[in-house]
């Protein structure tokens, strides 16, 4: 969680609402949890359009109300829906850039779990994040894209800027890379 | 590195183990990209650069499942002393790691970061033309093919995987 927050002595836990397997219509929502328990909550769809409801909540009934309120922005969802805690990111969720940075990752190929573990050692190796590498700057070669936000609520998201692309990322991977977790980066980037 | 490979025997090059036995890395892509590396032979140092890479498997599908997917690279020798004058540049920001060091990039350091950056563009800028392609697949493990280059060649060749004889696969149906 950002510091900012941290400082202002009131915690925030982002969830994301994902409807069916459109990561592309996430929605994400901001808890506050101010002192004394109680929280304010905040619709934002993935592009961070406030949906300016603000109600207060016990802890205990977050996922009932953030269903709700996911309900009123779309009464007639296609598809299940999904509440998961995002991981923790390095910057503020609500900051412009993170809502509406694209990573991109080369290539468009599935990748196999052997592929992506290997990838994730050697990244450990050197920079001391296992995971693989993105980039949030221009890419002319042929290459799959998500939603920064999208790739956050399933992968923790380092942003490790190198000499030659200060907008390189590295998504990181859990240990073992195992099928499903492939399965599910590959999903994020829309490699089917 | 094999007792006695040498980064000035090129045509020895192509299917042998990598002469280079250091490397700094200045561009990273699930591997190094750009940055220079260090003759363990002859301790030439060179500048190198990603011209090309097998980005889906179109050249080697197994390999590039297997994670080791066919990169080429130019090189470019370096005025003798340049990697030890990088190394003490960039000592300055944190310690070197080898074979591999990517240095930190961490904005705390932002000024200083600016003052290396600009000494690092002045050694790295003495570089000659690159004199030298090659396809690994790890630069510091296996030279699968080695070539040398002319300046010409560098500014006009499009395909280099056909320009080093590497053959596409035919896509999967």
């Amino acid at each position: 969680m950002h510091d900012d927050y941290r400082n202002r002595g009131a915690q925030r836990v982002v969830y994301a609402l994902r409807v069916g397997d459109l990561f592309a219509n996430m929605v994400k929502f901001s808890v506050e949890e101010a002192p004394g328990q109680n929280q304010r909550e905040r619709g934002q769809d993935s592009m961070g359009c406030c949906t300016g409801m603000q109600t207060t909540v016990m802890p205990s009934k977050v996922r009932e109300r953030l269903r709700c309120l996911h309900q009123r922005l779309e009464p007639e969802p296609e598809g299940t829906i999904d509440i998961f805690p995002m991981p923790d990111t390095d910057i503020a969720p609500d900051d412009r850039r993170w809502r509406q940075e694209i990573l991109k990752r080369l290539g468009t190929s599935r990748e196999s779990a052997a592929r992506l573990a290997r990838k994730a050692a050697e990244a450990e190796a050197v920079i001391g994040i296992h995971g693989v590498s993105v980039t949030a700057g221009p890419e002319t070669r042929e290459h799959s894209r998500a939603l920064r936000l999208t790739v956050a609520s399933q992968f923790r998201i380092h942003d490790t800027p190198t000499r030659r692309d200060p907008l390189h990322c590295t998504v990181e991977l859990p240990k073992p890379v195992a099928q499903h977790v492939a399965d599910r980066f590959n999903q994020v980037f829309g490699r089917l | 590195m094999d007792q006695g490979v040498c980064c000035q025997h090129v045509s020895f090059l192509t299917g042998a183990r990598s002469p280079f036995s250091k490397m700094i890395v200045f561009g990273y892509y699930d591997g190094a990209t750009s940055g220079v590396v260090l003759c363990g032979g002859c301790s030439t140092a060179y500048t190198f650069e990603m011209l090309a890479l097998d980005g889906d498997g179109k050249y080697d599908r197994q390999a590039w499942d297997r994670g080791e997917e066919m990169r080429i690279f130019s090189l470019a020798a370096l005025p003798s002393q340049s990697f030890a004058r990088l190394v003490d540049t960039l000592t300055r920001i944190e310690a070197p790691k080898w074979p591999v060091w990517v240095p930190s990039r961490a904005s705390s350091q932002e000024q200083l970061l600016q003052v290396v950056d600009k000494e690092v563009n002045a050694i790295v800028s003495a570089a000659r033309h690159p004199s030298l392609v090659v396809a690994s697949s790890a630069l510091l493990k296996k030279i699968a093919v080695a070539h040398e280059v002319t300046t010409e060649q560098i500014n006009t060749v499009q395909d280099w995987f056909s320009f080093l004889g590497l053959v596409r696969q035919a896509d999967p149906e």
